[in-house]
């Protein structure tokens, strides 16, 4: 009897665990191109205009990323320039932030709450102990049932945290309903394609998904869910229905693998959500094992006219005249001693060189990138003046083809702890460890130097002196 | 990155790949590859569209995509 007893308290348990599921992302009632949570629904306004465009890369490395970028933001906020002649706060100019874990607490915290981010972030976040509140989760006999479930992770677990403590419930839905920029893009990465996954409204296209459904805070979960301390997070990937519309782009593309590499591959990706029976779901994973410093979207915007938003585009319709980018990169560099000793360094030490030294380079080579982009486009503005003055000077009659190009000034913030120039100092804060719990002074002091970094910096010094 | 100028007889936006992406007359970026081309509507240009593979143009020698009025 007593076991019987025992058997049936064992079936609820498991059936009740069995009824937890995820928060599973809705369909689209209906497929439109132009509705949802994209750049061209978030307008310009008497405040932000496009003529000079500004984009914040915030990159991951837990809290310690965060404050740095949250220091940043605050220096934009008290910094006033002049534009068509009228004074303007530089954070109100921001059009885009593009972000990696640790990064997308503050970017998206700023998008859904503006300027109550400056009295309410530190003590909802910054200064929190979230590991410490997350570890307690764990020893809840009701998670322990929850997590028995193979539809509920203790990502999803962190997911519901975030939503109940730091983004109230909100949705992309109420991103939408602010209907002002900045357009936050949070990134994951694509656990099949290795490929990064930005969360908006035209990527969920490809899953026939409707983004306004989804919480701010998954997708916050999404980008910070670092492989080994979380689960990948999942996604249904509908199969589409006849009134889809595939990106104009797409068809194209694939005929473009001998000479445009990049895009012919991002055309391949999303034909692979097209097959939603072989891939009926989507398993995402930390932002920055595709992209740990938020940089990539805005290099494509660079490159190409195919995305949701391209600078490229705006270029071309003469909307832009100053484009600035600000990387905020808390990338460390902790000390080691392996080198002093003849035996080689132990397992884990390998594991962590393995896990974070692919994602370094890749923040190197995407930072190089962002050089070569915008030198590229400088020099080819510079040629095109060049011959117009030659012709201008030998055959006044004749005149280029394609008319004036308005110049675009192009202005690559970069705050890192490279920026640092007292030694001591600089080893310091690439020695803070990534962890979503760190000192009240650490906290301070991360948000001292992001200010102090942005201020110093050679190319924001140069802004300013144009925008006066 | 490539140059394009999409002739036409008068100022009208360019469609590149469904997306506006610049005017007509105009010099445009745009990045190497295979572009469907079209015009805003009103539709009085003809051909329908056209389907251009962009790479090796400078600023100096874009690649001229030519639409006619109809």
């Amino acid at each position: 009897m007593k076991r019987n007893k025992q058997v049936i308290w064992v079936v609820i348990l498991l059936l009740f665990a069995g009824c937890v599921h995820y928060p599973v992302n809705p369909k689209l009632s209906h497929f439109d191109a132009k509705a949802g949570y994209r750049f061209d629904n978030l307008s310009t306004n008497a405040v932000n205009s496009d003529k000079v465009f500004i984009i914040l890369t915030f990159s991951g490395g837990g809290t310690r990323a965060a404050a740095l970028s949250y220091g940043v933001l605050e220096q934009l906020s008290k910094t006033v320039v002049h534009i068509d002649g009228s004074p303007r706060r530089l954070i109100d100019e921001v059009d885009v932030i593009s972000s990696v874990s640790g990064g997308s607490f503050t970017a998206a915290y700023y998008a859904l709450y503006g300027d109550r981010i400056f009295n309410e972030f530190e003590g909802r976040f910054l200064k929190k102990d979230i590991q410490g509140d997350l570890k307690k989760r764990l020893f809840y006999p009701t998670n322990w049932i929850r997590l028995l479930s193979p539809t509920f992770s203790r990502i999803d677990m962190a997911a519901e945290y975030y939503d109940c403590n730091i983004f109230d419930h909100h949705t992309f839905g109420d991103l939408i309903k602010k209907g002002r920029r900045p357009f936050v893009t949070i990134n994951a990465t694509d656990m099949s394609l290795g490929a990064r996954f930005e969360f908006s409204q035209d990527q969920f296209d490809w899953l026939y998904s409707d983004l306004s459904g989804v919480s701010v805070a998954r997708a916050v979960a999404a980008s910070s869910a670092f492989p080994g301390l979380f689960c990948p997070i999942t996604f249904r990937n509908y199969s589409h229905e006849s009134d889809y519309r595939e990106p104009g782009w797409v068809k194209p593309a694939l005929h473009d693998s001998a000479n445009s590499l990049v895009r012919y591959r991002k055309a391949l990706d999303v034909r692979s959500y097209s097959d939603s029976t072989g891939r009926p779901y989507v398993h995402l994973l930390d932002g920055g094992l595709s992209d740990n410093i938020g940089l990539r979207g805005t290099l494509r915007a660079l490159e190409s006219t195919d995305g949701g938003w391209s600078l490229i585009r705006m270029m071309n319709m003469n909307k832009v005249q100053k484009i600035v980018v600000v990387t905020v990169n808390a990338q460390t560099e902790a000390s080691v001693s392996w080198d002093k000793h003849e035996s080689p360094p132990w397992l884990m030490s390998v594991l962590s060189v393995v896990a974070i030294s692919p994602m370094e380079n890749y923040s190197f080579d995407s930072m190089l990138m962002l050089k070569q982009d915008i030198d590229r486009l400088n020099q080819e503005a510079k040629t095109r003046k060049d011959y117009e003055e030659i012709i201008r000077k030998y055959c006044p009659a004749v005149k280029l083809p394609g008319g004036d190009q308005q110049e675009v000034k192009f202005y690559r913030i970069n705050v890192s702890f490279e920026g640092i120039e007292n030694e001591a100092d600089r080893m310091y804060f690439k020695n803070i460890r990534t962890s979503f719990s760190l000192p009240s002074e650490t906290v301070d002091r991360l948000c001292n130097v992001g200010k102090k970094l942005l201020c110093e910096s050679a190319e924001f010094k140069r802004l300013l002196h144009d925008l006066h | 990155m490539e140059n394009v100028i999409v002739t036409f007889p008068e100022s009208r936006m360019v469609l590149m790949d469904g997306v506006e992406s610049g005017r007509t007359n105009k010099m445009m970026r745009v990045e190497e590859g295979t572009h469907i081309f079209k015009l805003a509507d009103p539709k009085d240009y003809k051909p329908r569209q056209i389907t251009r593979l962009i790479q090796n143009t400078t600023t100096a020698k874009p690649e001229e995509v030519c639409f006619e009025k109809k």
